[in-house]
């Protein structure tokens, strides 16, 4: 096992895993808790944006966390924690989707989904203000909306502005479909909104 | 149109500024992987340990040869020496966290292990790290000794126990069943998974990789395309050379290796499976 020991933190149980890495000939030293405290704001917002349900948002993180956790080992520090932290984010909502036996974001529905013909005190016109929470609310459904190859790498550029090449290197594709995914993704984002708009005027009219 | 406008652009901002987690949504998920953790490394521990007492005293098979545990055995091994049933004990950590935990013991126990035993191992260890409960869900309510247990795998997945009149209450409020059983449980199959490839591991360690090899078939079948995929092919590989079926180990060892030839497992493979280092 390597590098175990070490400074690992006070926690006193058998879960602190430590590595060591040799990046760029330096030994650098990885703490469970501290990838934890660096991945845990990233994890938690990915996995809602990717459309898990919030009575589902905790079981999701624990789980990447204990994958993170037994692989910690491995993580050889040649793309971006965060970046190898999606793919084992992508991997869990992947097999979590799967249980739950839905194959499209809706398993937000139930408790979660935004009915947009139903959003009670939104103005129409079209110089529309919204408040912070409704457009937040409103975006995610969009987001929502888009496929799931189109929703990922959209989450990744658009909202966490991580860089092509990072996440050509986290979806384990090459730059080119990212760039072309990403247009697509930015082309149906904006239709859905123009959507969105059309019916809303609509509704008022 | 490869660009935003500005209305898109300003949707998006709102949600870049929702979504981040309070510090008691961190806290409460630290709490429960950090348990998770050490429960995972200890149902490892003692699910050999178990299984070997098993041997021991009734003569029978191999509790993992079998997927159907009787209620006799299981009985017999209940106050064992990893301490009392304190399943009772919800306090150690959050309800939520248990009911799956226990739920990955009795997947365990599907496989043929004696696991209801554990959960009085970790207690001490869990109960630093897990000191508030800020999850408000009742307490689960298992009994020590069923019969036979249903595993906690997605409904897609076989279960290879008969889902029988087993009285699992574990009240959980919010989420639908994942179970196959359709209780009205949340559980993690990722719990079961890392329970098998735990107690695989161990089995190597201590020198048993015909057993490991048997786990790591019952993780193949109950989880195909888990997330521990990747783990369970590695260890298989080291499990078949150590176990001397070399042709069928160098096979799977070579077939890691030029999937993943910066694993962990890949020096050991090699070491294991007589395999050069140019070997990928």
């Amino acid at each position: 096992m390597p590098g175990l020991g070490g400074n690992s933190s006070g926690v006193g149980v058998n879960a602190t895993a430590t590595a060591d890495l040799m990046t760029e000939g330096k030994v650098r030293s990885l703490d469970f808790e501290a990838v934890y405290d660096e991945l845990f704001p990233f994890v938690w917002r990915t996995a809602r944006r990717l459309g898990i349900a919030d009575w589902a948002l905790d079981d999701v993180c624990q789980e990447v966390f204990l994958v993170v956790h037994r692989r910690l080992s491995e993580f050889e520090g040649r793309s971006s924690l965060k970046t190898w932290a999606f793919s084992i984010l992508n991997n869990v909502v992947q097999v979590h989707r799967r249980t739950q036996g839905r194959k499209s974001p809706t398993y937000r529905a139930g408790a979660q989904t935004v009915d947009l013909e139903t959003l009670p005190d939104h103005q129409s016109g079209p110089d529309e203000i919204l408040s912070s929470a409704q457009a937040a609310r409103i975006a995610q459904e969009l987001v929502d909306q888009l496929d799931d190859e189109k929703r990922m790498v959209f989450v990744l550029a658009e909202l966490e502005q991580m860089p092509v090449s990072d996440i050509a290197a986290a979806l384990g594709a090459n730059v080119n479909t990212v760039h072309a995914r990403l247009r697509a993704a930015r082309k149906a984002f904006t239709l859905a909104a123009q959507r969105y708009r059309a019916r809303d005027t609509w509704r008022a009219g | 149109m490869s660009t935003l406008g500005p209305s898109e652009k300003g949707l998006l901002e709102a949600l870049r500024e929702r979504d981040e987690p309070t510090e008691q949504d961190r806290e409460r998920v630290r709490a429960a992987v950090l348990s998770r953790i050490a429960v995972a490394a200890a149902v490892g521990i003692a699910t050999v340990a178990t299984s070997s007492q098993v041997n021991a005293s009734s003569g029978s098979s191999l509790p993992l040869q079998s997927a159907h545990p009787t209620g006799a055995a299981l009985g017999e091994h209940a106050a064992g020496p990893l301490g009392q049933s304190g399943l009772g004990q919800s306090g150690w950590w959050g309800a939520s966290a248990t009911a799956k935990l226990l739920l990955a013991s009795v997947a365990v126990v599907g496989m043929g292990a004696a696991v209801v035993l554990w959960p009085a191992a970790p207690v001490s260890s869990a109960d630093q790290v897990a000191p508030s409960r800020s999850v408000p869900k009742t307490p689960p309510v298992l009994p020590m000794v069923p019969a036979s247990a249903p595993v906690a795998a997605s409904p897609e997945e076989p279960t290879p126990v008969a889902p029988s009149a087993l009285p699992l209450e574990l009240p959980t409020p919010t989420p639908p069943a994942r179970a196959a059983t359709g209780s009205d449980v949340s559980v993690s199959s990722l719990d079961a998974e890392l329970a098998l490839i735990s107690s695989a591991q161990q089995a190597l360690q201590g020198g048993a990789p015909a057993k490991a090899l048997e786990v790591l078939d019952q993780h193949a079948r109950e989880f195909p395309r888990g997330v521990l995929s990747v783990e369970r092919s590695g260890l298989r590989a080291v499990a078949l050379c150590a176990a001397n079926r070399l042709p069928e180990g160098q096979s799977a060892g070579q077939a890691f290796l030029s999937r993943n030839p910066r694993s962990p497992l890949a020096a050991r493979i090699r070491g294991v499976c007589r395999l050069g280092e140019g070997s990928e």
